[in-house]
């Protein structure tokens, strides 16, 4: 597939950010509050549209996202996070036009991702045209930030997904993540709802062959974002899913 | 009539009939070419492993690896049922995955529409 090639068309100036969030109370606005209205790459300016996919939370996650400016869609029942990302690139592709979206990110809602990520994650992709750009973790400069239970999970996961799909990204578990909107209907037709749909994601970009690049990214772990996260079985569902979408698809 | 080539005939059209079920399921769109193949190549295992009953027993006992009785009619009986289950079994499973993921994409149309019609309604002016 050809780069998004997205400088140069004025008509496309957006970059929508999904955030999938469940039980984000307290932290969401932050995050939302975080990301700039505007990024300048290369002399062209993107707009910023925050989409917030609240999962069914039994917090005040849907009020605060509201309040604080981003676009809420609402799950009625607790979906996991892949169903809500792709809840977002669903309205995403649906809105595209309308909205002029030109590339597609995804972050965290629990703080852990920086908006400076994010902007040199679109630099990046302007420069590179990359269709897929894939914040990675588990760099040497991350050591301190991350927990060793973290990074050693992390990289075990990483290499499950080398060992079933031959996928070669160091950190398949980031949720920062930047799509071209070109590359973004071959993507989102992902079919695991919880977390095994970020592997799924690289799966569907190394089978339409798209140009998939990484890019260091800081962490940052607070006590809250440390209690959330995958628990063991989490971990054992995670890997089920996968085993079962190589197996059958 | 060798019980061997009654266990043949009595699970064969189950065997075809399972293989026709995974083709017919990738041409009319409900399952995907990989679960197609998986399938297709299960059941012909199961079917050759099958008409192979007989001379992997006899050259098992051959080599003195087993002292089993020789198939029986309970025998042939059992094997259908648990052929005929796991054709049940796939059936359900497929049937399964398919509602799962009707409901996940009706889930997620309505969640989109919600937040379209707040939009109309006025309620919400954020974009």
């Amino acid at each position: 597939m050809e780069g998004s090639g997205v400088m140069g068309d004025a008509r496309r100036d957006v970059l929508a950010v999904i955030i999938p969030a469940y039980n984000e109370a307290g932290q969401i606005a932050e995050v939302i509050r975080s990301v700039p209205a505007s990024l300048e790459v290369g002399g062209q300016a993107f707009r910023t549209v925050i989409i917030v996919v609240e999962d069914c939370s039994r917090d005040s996650t849907y009020h605060e996202a509201l309040d604080a400016g981003a676009i809420v869609i609402r799950h009625f029942m607790n979906s996991g996070a892949g169903a809500a990302t792709r809840t977002g690139f669903s309205y995403v592709l649906k809105n595209a036009e309308r909205l002029n979206v030109a590339y597609v990110a995804t972050i965290d809602a629990d703080g852990q991702h920086s908006s400076d990520d994010l902007l040199r994650m679109l630099q990046e992709a302007v420069a590179t045209k990359a269709d897929l750009i894939v914040g990675n973790r588990l760099h040497a400069g991350n050591k301190q930030d991350m927990p060793l239970h973290r990074t050693l999970g992390n990289r075990g996961l990483s290499l499950i997904s080398r060992m079933l799909f031959g996928i070669t990204t160091e950190d398949t578990q980031s949720g920062l993540r930047l799509i071209s909107i070109d590359a973004l209907p071959g993507i989102a037709g992902f079919t695991i709802d919880r977390y095994g749909f970020c592997t799924e994601i690289l799966w569907r970009a190394r089978q339409r062959r798209l140009k998939v690049v990484e890019v260091p990214i800081a962490v940052r772990y607070s006590e809250e974002t440390l209690g959330k996260g995958q628990s063991n079985w989490g971990v054992f569902d995670l890997v089920t899913d996968l085993v079962a979408l190589r197996l059958i698809g | 009539m060798n019980k061997y080539a009654l266990l043949v005939l009595i699970n064969s059209p189950l065997i075809v009939c399972a293989v026709l079920m995974a083709v017919t399921s990738y041409k009319t769109g409900r399952s995907t070419r990989r679960r197609c193949t998986v399938l297709v190549v299960f059941w012909l295992l199961v079917g050759i492993g099958m008409l192979f009953v007989e001379p992997a027993y006899n050259s098992l006992v051959r080599a003195n690896l087993t002292e089993s009785p020789p198939l029986s009619v309970f025998d042939i009986i059992l094997l259908t049922a648990l052929i005929f289950l796991m054709l049940l079994l796939v059936q359900l499973y497929d049937k399964l995955t398919n509602l799962s993921r009707k409901v996940s994409r009706m889930h997620e149309g309505i969640s989109i529409m919600e937040e379209s019609k707040l939009k109309i309604d006025g309620s919400v002016s954020n974009v």
